[in-house]
């Protein structure tokens, strides 16, 4: 046999798991194959760790409570149809770009149905229908019937974060856009939040409350936006939402256009520009026809906070929000006064007097109708007594005095005694895990310092006592005999993609976080990750550093969006305030789950293999250079050699060698590639190559056929020693095949031979029984006559391994 | 504090009036607006010093930075950031050249006079010179300096209506301070101590013959 090699770089055409082909290679949903110019630019493995840093924007806004909207979530590829191109316009035949959701900002390439073979991308600027596009820059004139395929892949993430300087009667809200794609933060601006209550607020806790609505059909004059089917004022509508026309995505609106007035269930007035109040713009003109699809977008932002005086603490609500309202300068967002659905800081107290005045957090239940969501905030009366407050903030607010109102208060519980200190702020999430006491059911999960509580939903009532469900001790990762207690905890998070709860620490002197089921059996958590390196990642940091999530001995703060965990570190200075963004869910003990975050290579064709011997790669031990390198978490290999064109066959994890010799040799292999993600610095692997070695067919290496000693006339074949096995010599096998026919016709092994294996050490000259004595010198032969074989037949021999 | 006009209009927003009635308002207090076309209906309240300033008043984290930006734009401002800002500069001003003094000085509790010099006598027989035991200097416990609640220099006074401080200029004028008192040459002496040297004038030993 001949040894062989089949090596696989990561440089050709993928497809998103979705969309498997055995041709490709298949990236899992964080997976993505970069390249670059360099050879250590083309690789392969999650999405790199990004770093944002709020304090050094152009206006410094030390950010905390991340919180995230995830706006587009755009993958795959679309080469339905063919095209006629004449310029910037693009006229689809056969084509569903709208129906399909192709986003604005995605990409096009002309003349092929395959993206890796695209010499020339276009940006898609406006998509008028599902045949009509218009592009950023001229293709020039391409005759219709032409291919095409559009890159779809436009994943953008919102991302707020909570102003934690120093307490002050405003408070600003940071907004940052991440491309998952390219792993990129874009600064996009923020917003400053005027409080009806004009004494120092602290921020405990922030959502940002985003949904879209798109009941109906409209039709546009001028600067009146008529429906059918609509209930704007009814679902409360706000001044000062964006609207966009011909699409119920956002994410194929082209033009946005700002409410200014809502006046009736089947009437809005429109203005072209965002202003801070939300009207006294310029009032658009427009002329669309009726039936015309539409998505008006619904952004607001819930902060709960406590106040210097404390009965002004408690829920404020700032609806009529969009997006384009984040400037760099801040768009200043005044208090309300006594109107409801203005675009302005609202006041949701519980009384006239509050007494949701020691806020720890806050959490967003999921929206039940466009009057109808929940939130919840945990009062933190004693640091072992706490009560839950329930408030509905999409009711119609009434009785508006000074922008306080207590219409939106539902209901709040007694007291119930918990075990260590309630965290003190962005404490409280409500979920729904698959697993644990909490399975199925939707509960508020919350951090004292040395347990995780669940209360399930339903018992939030009206003075309840006993309304807490369970609660979970912590056992650190491995036991309290491999890492103690940090009698520290501060924060609950839920990954929703991975089923599990992100328990952060203090961080103080160096303590840790985890990353667990939920159980009630005092089992160890199941993950421990991040470290205290100490390393500062601010902007003047030496571009030989590698940024990575690290504590600096100080609280952190999560947000777990698609596998996507955002991580922010409660500094307020430059040196201690970063946001980043870690790819947790793509770690291996969850890859293989529910949404795979694999890395598959195509099928690598092994033929006429008869055995396999190793599976080989080279990956990145280290990310950054000379003295500030930091080590990669590790990365593991699985194969499977059936169920490869269908994506049907199950995979056989390989150890650290790497030793295949123990599985079937076939025709075909397929690898996978698995990542730890959920570690010491979280920065995940990059896989460059990989190979696998295998055996084949054709005359064992060890062997030479021998002219001078095969003899057809006795109907003998022999062959030279040629390499030494380097120990006993193993069974071999000789197969005589029909030349013509390719038919086998003996079949025989030195083990229990039917005919007669010989061997001569001195080159021919004396021939006697076969050994399995290794090679001694280069005059050493060994020849096979088979048992019988017909006259006149032209024969191939072949002399391999058993 | 900060005056206030109403129907002003809201220089970040034109669409907006001041719903309010004028006057001075603390630079926080939530001021009542209109739109422009319904000025007698307040639909929201905004901070007195974003209506005068605009959006800047937000985009400081210090008082510090924030009393600089708004002096950049409006040296005569009473914003409590600009007069924070005025005294710092000030502050550092006297500083550097050297003239920052206290308010109200207090003197070092150990503080002595010089002794006045003594004539050297002229005589014609040698003295072994007498080192003279003195009493140690009874140590008084040193009070604490510096710790007036009074500034160490004046405010710069707050400036009436229409009034200025001083002439328009780059920097902020201020009252001069008065002048420094040095401190005692003499470092103190703790109790039960000897002096090192004597404090009597030295003796001349030297030897003349007699005439």
């Amino acid at each position: 046999m001949a040894k062989r090699v089949v090596e696989h770089l990561f440089t050709g055409g993928t497809v998103p798991y979705e969309s498997y082909d055995s041709t490709k290679t298949v990236l899992g949903d964080l997976i993505r194959q970069q390249t670059g110019a360099s050879s250590t630019d083309k690789y392969a493995g999650p999405v790199k760790v990004a770093v944002a840093r709020p304090n050094e924007t152009s206006v410094a806004i030390p950010g905390i409570y991340p919180h995230v909207v995830r706006w587009s979530d755009k993958s795959g590829y679309y080469a339905t149809g063919t095209v006629a191109v004449s310029g910037t316009a693009v006229t689809g035949s056969g084509s569903a770009w709208l129906a399909d959701g192709v986003p604005v900002g995605a990409r096009i390439g002309f003349g092929t149905t395959d993206p890796a073979s695209v010499t020339a991308w276009y940006t898609i600027m406006a998509i008028a229908s599902d045949t009509s596009i218009t592009l950023d820059t001229s293709a020039g004139t391409i005759a219709g019937g032409t291919a095409f395929v559009i890159d779809k892949n436009y994943n953008v993430d919102w991302v707020f974060l909570a102003d934690t300087a120093t307490a002050a009667a405003t408070r600003r809200i940071t907004c940052f856009e991440f491309r998952r794609g390219s792993s990129t933060f874009t600064w996009k601006g923020f917003i400053t939040l005027t409080y009806p209550a004009a004494t120092n607020h602290t921020i405990v806790g922030m959502r940002a409350v985003y949904a879209k609505y798109t009941t109906g059909t409209v039709g546009v004059s001028t600067a009146t936006v008529t429906g059918s089917g609509t209930t704007w004022s009814a679902d409360r509508i706000n001044i000062g939402s964006r609207i966009g026309f011909g699409s119920t995505d956002p994410t194929q609106i082209t033009t946005w256009y700002y409410i200014n007035a809502v006046g009736s269930n089947t009437s809005i007035t429109i203005q072209n520009n965002v202003t801070a109040s939300g009207t006294g713009g310029v009032a658009s003109n427009l002329s669309i026809a009726g039936g015309t699809a539409y998505v008006i977008e619904d952004l607001r932002v819930l902060t709960a906070t406590t106040n210097a005086t404390a009965t002004n603490g408690g829920l404020y609500m700032t609806p009529g929000l969009s997006y384009d309202d984040f400037t760099p300068a801040g768009t200043t967002i005044a208090a309300a006064v006594t109107t409801d659905k203005v675009k302005a800081v609202y006041w949701l107290a519980d009384a006239s007097t509050v007494t949701n005045d020691i806020a720890s957090g806050l959490a967003i239940d999921d929206q039940d109708s466009w009057t109808q969501q929940y939130c919840y905030i945990i009062e933190r009366q004693a640091a072992t007594t706490p009560a839950i407050y329930k408030y509905n903030f999409r009711v119609a607010l009434a009785s508006i005095s000074a922008g306080k109102t207590t219409s939106a208060f539902v209901l709040a519980t007694g007291t119930q005694s918990v075990t260590g200190n309630v965290s003190q702020t962005n404490n409280g999430r409500i979920g729904t895990l698959s697993h644990g006491p909490g399975s199925g059911v939707k509960s508020l999960y919350f951090a004292t310092t040395t347990r995780i509580y669940r209360v399930a939903v339903s018992n939030i009532t009206t003075g309840s006592t006993t309304f807490l469900s369970d609660a979970m001790v912590e056992v650190p990762t491995g036991g309290t005999g491999t890492y103690a207690a940090t009698g520290a905890l501060t924060g609950v998070e839920i990954s929703d993609q991975i089923d599990r709860l992100i328990i952060t620490s203090t961080g103080a002197a160096g303590i840790r976080s985890y990353i667990t089921k939920y159980n009630t059996n005092s089992d160890p958590f199941d993950h421990i990750f991040l470290v205290d390196s100490k390393q500062l990642d601010q902007a003047t940091a030496d571009s030989d550093s590698v940024p990575h999530p690290n504590i600096q001995a100080g609280i952190i703060n999560v947000w777990s969006e698609e596998g996507l965990t955002y991580i922010s570190r409660a500094g307020t200075t430059s040196a201690a305030n970063q946001l980043y963004a870690v790819p947790l869910g793509a770690d291996w003990a969850y890859a293989g789950g529910a949404v795979s975050q694999r890395l598959v290579t195509p099928e690598l064709l092994t033929p006429n293999a008869v055995k396999y011997v190793r599976a080989y790669f080279n990956c990145a031990q280290y990310l950054g250079q000379d003295s500030l390198t930091i080590p990669t978490e590790p990365v593991r290999l699985l194969y499977r050699t059936s169920g490869i064109s269908d994506n049907s066959g199950s995979w056989t994890l390989l150890d650290q060698t790497g030793d295949l010799s123990g599985v079937d040799a076939d025709t075909s292999i397929q690898f996978a590639f698995e990542f730890r993600v959920i570690g010491t610095f979280c920065l995940p692997n990059r896989v460059y190559n990989v190979c696998v070695v295998y055996e084949d067919n054709t005359t064992d290496s060890h062997y030479q056929p021998s002219v001078t000693f095969s003899d057809a006339a006795n109907k003998r074949f022999a062959w030279r020693f040629s390499t030494a096995f380097g120990g006993t010599v193993p069974t071999l096998r000789v197969r005589l095949y029909n030349a013509v026919s390719g038919g086998l016709i003996v079949d025989d092994t030195t083990a229990s031979p039917a005919g007669t294996f010989e061997k001569s050490t001195n080159d021919g000259g004396a021939w006697g029984a076969y050994n399995t004595t290794d090679k001694a010198n280069e005059t050493t032969y060994i020849r096979y006559t088979p048992a019988s074989l017909a006259d006149n037949i032209k024969v191939r021999a072949l002399l391999t391994q058993n | 504090m900060i005056e206030i006009k109403r129907k002003d209009r809201i220089p970040d927003d034109r669409s907006l009036v001041v719903a309010h009635d004028g006057g001075k308002y603390a630079d926080t207090d939530l001021i009542l607006c209109a739109d422009a076309g319904n000025p007698d209906e307040p639909t929201m309240q905004l901070q007195a010093q974003y209506i005068k300033y605009g959006p800047l008043v937000y985009q400081f984290n210090t008082p510090e930075e924030l009393g600089a930006a708004i002096f950049a734009l409006d040296p005569d401002s009473t914003h409590d950031a600009v007069m924070l800002y005025k005294e710092e500069a000030s502050r550092k001003k006297a500083r550097e050249t050297g003239t920052l003094e206290p308010e109200n000085p207090v003197e070092a509790p150990d503080k002595t006079e010089p002794e006045p010099e003594q004539k050297e006598e002229e005589e014609e027989t040698i003295e072994e010179p007498v080192r003279e035991a003195e009493e140690p200097p009874v140590e008084e416990p040193a009070e604490p300096v510096g710790e007036s609640e009074e500034p160490l220099e004046p405010e710069a006074p707050a400036p009436e209506e229409g009034a200025v401080l001083g002439e328009a200029s780059d920097e902020p004028s201020v009252p001069e301070a008065p002048p420094l008192i040095e401190e005692s040459a003499f470092d103190p002496i703790e109790g039960g101590e000897l002096p090192d040297a004597p404090l009597d004038a030295a003796v001349d030993i030297s030897t003349t013959t007699t005439e």
